[in-house]
């Protein structure tokens, strides 16, 4: 145990009076708290998390140090805040609204992970632990965990307070902290407790996933956006302050709070919030430890033990394979046999994956954000000085779906449960290719599909049939630069490959060599794509091209297949 | 005879409207090996989990040396040792982070701990993993940590569920001879296992529930009154309700066309 550790661990056994007339073992309490914290001085922290995936990466040590420079540097981000707004009050919510959410997001993703634990119910409950230590045990660990969160992530705003009022100030905010704490801890609890009544756990970490993966999106589409703001006069004048409605916004509480404190302002309403931002924490808190807890541990022991409701036969959608989409795509687009396998596996495997999605589908949303900023781009002011480019930018961003095959293509080959792949190695398969030609003509219909469809649509409804075959000829231009690169690369089977950081250096050069590529042949397209003779002529080539690749991708043997060990 | 070490009085538990133990009755005493069969969902984890203090809704009586378990859960715990099929480890902790942990759950000194999880982990040939994280263990070597893990605090009551699952055939060996000498020493085992030929040879009685009741009990020579029949004959002949020795003709004629 480091020293961090080992100080936090003295200070949580301080009261070890207090606790023995609850009727805690407070030795025992010690042991659980102790393993706890070595434990997660082991367990990668959400930076960490993608270097360490199986027994090959580096062991994790120290990862508490980890935990905390990283909400060191949230607190630094969250003094952006401090830009906004001409007053206190509307820089403090910012500030608050900042904190609560990415508190949250931290705490959500490990109240799954660290601190609820079920494999506890297993190897603690057996032994002679009373439910007191034990559940003791687990706030003390919670509090810990979350003291390791808090301090840092408020340690920047405290400076900045200090330096630009003064000392009490930034005793003031981390006292407001402490309150907007408990309250995030409350909000987890409900919403976790909300959500696990509906649904099971799995399908928990699935929604989870589809909430970072919003929070990721949204972030970027932040930072492509504000900047536009930033220019505004808005944006300085811009003021919370004197607005009543604002009482329904829980940051704003803790600003009003300390405004209230600092400026002694006594305007009703923003008297009222100070007065929230202190007791709803309190009553949150008291629900969380009369109703909430007591009722999620039922749960969570119902969850661990046989106790969850039998396995109901349910048919997946899809699964029936023939009268489903992917089986009539399948049948359109492959062959018998290994290649139609390739590609309903593949296809199923994408929709299914938790994995995979985390690590696709915020790029599907980043290129939402940069098709719809470009369109903005395009539309707003410079229409008139250049006809002639104006008319090619439409369909530009059908070469922006490269940002998202990349990303998907990329990670087919990667899967958590890669060991299963000892299928395809016992199957008397003479070469491999058509797995791979099947997975790839899976992922790249799949996510061509997801923007082009839609663009086509949107360009159809609002600028003419004759855009259609400039549009197809770009997405034809893609998927042969993506089939060719799959060629020329290294091949891997879907989902037959642990997650390895390593071979940066190689994927980067793929990497450029895709946008480079990609890049001429939107450059040749520009050149041509008023003509619209060799428009048409370039459809026929690039269809006859993508056809000559997936013949040869076909043909992938096994000693060109990368193996996993 | 003297004071059974576990006594269960008419035990009955129901998830929800479903009835997984319909009354079973069964006293065990020191020195016994008791082999616990049935096939799956007969209800021998629910029985192995309410004797652990794993679950506490249940009707009946209940009792481990004399204590009993709805009571004084953490007092039958306390003498309880508890060895779980591949069941999960927090394994970013070494072997001896780990027994030294569960160790100080029972209230053991550090270093009777030490020097007891340096010998087992020596006799399982493990010595060398003693400070070796476990998330790179094998199978095998995960539930030698968890034999050690129940057996650490020298329990006097002693229950395994399917304690052979991963190991060797050395590791074996070693602990069905254990097993032996343990109850020679006047402890009480409570074996639960589907492997019938192992159940045979080291049980000296042997339970078999189904359908959430006791359908026999007795020493193996006892169940095998028609001479000459395997336990695992024996089981399929007091288990099987349907022909289901057809199961092996269906599947056959699966593969005719």
């Amino acid at each position: 145990m480091n020293r961090i550790n080992k100080a936090l661990l003295a200070l949580a056994l301080l009261p070890r009076n207090l606790y023995r007339r609850w009727g805690i073992d407070v030795s025992q309490l010690s042991a659980i708290l102790t393993a706890k914290l070595i434990m997660d001085d082991r367990r990668p922290n959400s930076i960490q998390a993608n270097r360490h995936q199986r027994g090959d990466g580096k062991e994790v040590k120290n990862a508490t140090i980890g935990t905390i420079i990283l909400s060191t540097v949230m607190g630094l981000v969250f003094l952006f805040a401090f830009a906004f707004g001409n007053d206190h009050v509307t820089r403090l919510t910012v500030y608050f609204g900042m904190f609560i959410i990415m508190l949250c997001m931290l705490l959500v993703s490990d109240f799954t992970s660290v601190l609820i634990d079920v494999r506890d119910n297993q190897i603690i409950l057996p032994k002679p632990v009373n439910d007191r230590t034990f559940i003791v045990s687990r706030l003390l660990h919670v509090f810990l965990h979350v003291c390791k969160l808090v301090f840092p992530m408020s340690l920047p705003g405290m400076v900045f307070l200090a330096f630009d009022s003064n000392p009490a100030a930034s005793l003031l905010l981390l006292f407001l902290a402490v309150f907007a704490t408990l309250f995030s801890v409350f909000l987890i609890n409900a919403v976790y407790i909300a959500i696990l009544r509906v649904t099971t756990p799995e399908r928990f970490k699935s929604i989870i996933s589809y909430v970072q993966i919003a929070f990721a999106i949204l972030i970027y589409a932040g930072s492509q956006l504000l900047p536009r703001f930033e220019e505004t006069a808005a944006f300085d004048e811009f003021t919370l302050a004197d607005k009543p409605w604002m009482l329904l916004v829980p940051p704003y509480w803790f600003a009003a709070a300390f405004d209230t404190v600092f400026s002694g302002s006594s305007k009703w309403f923003q008297v009222a919030a100070a007065l929230m931002a202190v007791a709803v924490p309190l009553l949150s808190i008291y629900l969380v430890v009369k109703y909430l807890a007591p009722a999620f541990n039922q749960k969570l022991a119902m969850i661990a033990g046989s106790e969850g409701p039998a396995v109901k036969t349910v048919v997946s959608p899809g699964a029936q394979g023939k009268s489903s989409l992917s089986g009539i795509l399948a049948r359109w687009l492959t062959k018998n046999g290994a290649e139609r396998a390739g590609f309903l596996f593949t296809w199923k495997m994408m929709a299914r994956s938790r994995e995979f999605k985390v690590r696709v589908y915020p790029s599907i949303g980043y290129l939402i954000v940069m098709m719809v900023a470009a369109m903005f781009r395009s539309h707003g002011g410079s229409e008139a000085d250049d006809g002639f480019f104006s008319g090619f930018k439409l369909i530009l961003p059908v070469y922006f779906i490269n940002i998202i095959l990349i990303a998907a293509v990329g990670q087919i080959a990667y899967s958590e449960k890669y060991k299963a792949a000892w299928m395809f190695f016992i199957s008397p398969l003479e070469r491999p290719g058509p797995l791979i030609s099947g997975a790839l003509k899976a992922t790249v219909l799949k996510f061509c599909s997801v923007i082009c469809i839609p663009f086509i649509l949107y360009r159809l409804l609002a600028g003419s049939p004759a855009e259609l075959p400039n549009i197809l000829l770009a997405i034809f231009n893609q998927v042969l630069i993506i089939f060719g690169m799959s060629l020329i690369g290294s091949s891997r089977l879907p989902f037959a490959n642990p997650f390895i950081e390593a071979n940066r250096g190689g994927q980067l050069m793929r990497l450029l060599l895709w946008l480079l590529l990609s890049g001429i042949v939107a450059l040749i397209h520009f050149l041509l794509f008023r003509n619209m003779f060799a428009v048409g002529a370039g459809l026929v080539l690039t269809a006859l091209g993508i056809w000559f690749v997936a013949q040869q991708l076909r043909k992938i043997s096994w000693e060109a297949v990368e193996l996993a060990d | 005879m003297s004071a059974p070490a576990i006594s269960i009085k008419n035990l009955r538990k129901n998830y929800g409207s479903k009835t997984v133990l319909h009354g079973i009755n069964l006293d065990v005493y020191p020195g016994q090996v008791l082999g616990y069969i049935g096939p799956n969902g007969a209800g021998k984890s629910t029985t192995v989990k309410i004797l652990c203090g794993l679950i506490s809704d249940y009707e009946g009586e209940v009792t481990v040396q004399g204590i009993d378990i709805k009571n004084d859960p953490v007092g039958a715990k306390r003498r309880i040792g508890y060895i779980p099929e591949l069941a999960e480890l927090y394994d970013v902790l070494t072997p001896s982070e780990f027994l030294h942990f569960m160790g100080s759950l029972y209230g053991l000194e550090k270093d009777v701990c030490e020097s007891r999880l340096t010998r087992i982990m020596g006799a399982f040939g493990l010595q060398a993993n003693l400070h070796q994280r476990m998330d790179t263990f094998s199978k095998g070597m995960r539930q030698k940590v968890l034999l050690a893990s129940g057996l650490l605090h020298n329990p006097d009551i002693i229950i395994l569920d399917e304690p052979l699952s991963g190991l060797d055939a050395n590791s074996v060996i070693i602990v069905k001879e254990l097993i032996g000498r343990l109850a020679k020493d006047g402890k009480t085992i409570f074996y639960c296992s589907h492997m019938m030929d192992v159940v045979e040879k080291v049980s000296d009685r042997i339970v078999l529930i189904d359908g959430g009741r006791v359908v026999a009990d007795g020493s193996f020579e006892e169940l095998n009154q028609q001479g000459n029949q395997s336990l695992e004959q024996i089981f399929a002949r007091l288990t099987v309700k349907d022909a289901h020795h057809n199961a092996a003709d269906d599947l056959m004629q699966a593969f005719e066309q």
